[in-house]
């Protein structure tokens, strides 16, 4: 870290190959995006290495990098709100998952005729679909905790605020969620 | 209860989408690549960089920066001294272009508005219906002759009370 903080690139680009793939998938979850995941995994990188020497080393690098991350990518959502777009068929699922899936999902979302290319995408329309009519806040809490699985203490951390208001979020969005996916899961 | 879980069952399945093939590969080179262009970008417009092509220019070229910077010195000066040539008489003869038109004048033409209260006040308020503002000879007879001074020196646009 001291390396990186006097501006060695080569002892950054171990951290970037160690928290690119965590750091993309934060970015791409909440924008549903590819091209734009890529982008914005970019510039967090430039600024990350930037503000390095005002890093300080009572915070985790990854907490910090994600901070950055989840600033960066809510600043293009609230930049570019009538321009949106989703990347479509480019879900890789696990064939097991497949059954999970068909346990969740209404007859309306998936027909007995569709294949599995056709439900998987079905599927990630539906989801996608839900996550973005939400405020750009609710989705930075949604999908680090719901979809990436961090905990409660680690995202008011990164998003610099107390955990009883991560909660009071998260609280709304998946009351927000349940509401806009009624039609197309059982039980609900 | 049921149903928060069912919504976390569901959202968790979005950890399985994956990027792109390929396109998480040379994120360090894109970062380089990016970081270089920055810099190069940020150098570009500092007062360093650019001092150092003024004085390249200078040192390189020195007969055709001369003379570039000499023609643009010409100019300048020649805008600055045709501007005063014109000034100064403006300054000098200011109260002989009001003369002739003020003393000829047997009006008096005045567009202060606090003379419009006197106007009102002299004026009957029939007269100030809105069919007498419409008529073009309105006022006229409301109009005090100027009575000239025999040996009156000659009135400045200031002392004439014209207000453009």
């Amino acid at each position: 870290m001291a390396r990186v903080q006097a501006g060695d690139t080569s002892a950054f680009d171990q951290l970037i190959e160690r928290y690119k793939g965590r750091l993309y998938a934060t970015i791409y979850h909440m924008t549903s995006n590819h091209e734009d995941a890529a982008d914005l995994l970019q510039e967090t990188l430039i600024r990350a290495f930037r503000a390095m020497p005002r890093f300080r080393r009572d915070a985790r690098f990854s907490t910090w990098a994600h901070r950055i991350a989840v600033n960066v990518t809510i600043n293009h959502l609230r930049q570019n709100k009538k321009r949106f777009s989703m990347s479509l068929d480019q879900m890789e699922m696990d064939p097991n998952e497949l059954d999970s899936i068909r346990e969740l999902l209404s007859e309306q979302a998936l027909r007995p005729g569709d294949d599995r290319e056709e439900q998987i995408a079905s599927l990630q329309k539906i989801l996608n679909e839900a996550i973005q009519s939400l405020s750009e806040n609710h989705r930075a809490v949604v999908v680090m905790h719901s979809v990436q699985g961090m905990t409660h203490g680690q995202i008011a951390e990164i998003l610099g605020i107390p955990e009883g208001t991560v909660k009071t979020r998260l609280f709304h969005a998946h009351r927000l969620l349940r509401k806009k996916l009624a039609r197309h899961l059982k039980d609900f | 209860m049921e149903n928060d879980e069912t919504l976390q069952r569901l959202l968790a399945l979005k950890r399985c989408e994956k990027p792109l093939p390929g396109s998480l590969d040379n994120v360090v080179g894109d970062f380089h690549r990016r970081l270089r262009y920055e810099q190069f970008r940020r150098e570009q417009h500092s007062p360093a960089v650019l001092w150092s092509r003024f004085m390249d220019a200078l040192l390189a070229e020195p007969i055709s920066f001369l003379r570039h910077a000499t023609a643009g010195a010409a100019v300048a000066a020649g805008m600055v001294l045709g501007l005063g040539t014109l000034a100064i008489p403006l300054a000098n003869h200011q109260g002989q272009f009001a003369a002739p038109a003020v003393a000829q004048s047997n009006l008096r033409i005045d567009l202060e508005p606090s003379d419009d209260a006197a106007l009102r006040a002299i004026a009957p308020a029939d007269a100030l219906s809105i069919e007498a503002l419409a008529d073009p000879d309105f006022g006229r007879q409301f109009a005090q002759p100027l009575v000239p001074q025999p040996q009156a020196a000659p009135v400045s646009f200031d002392e004439a009370n014209i207000i453009f």
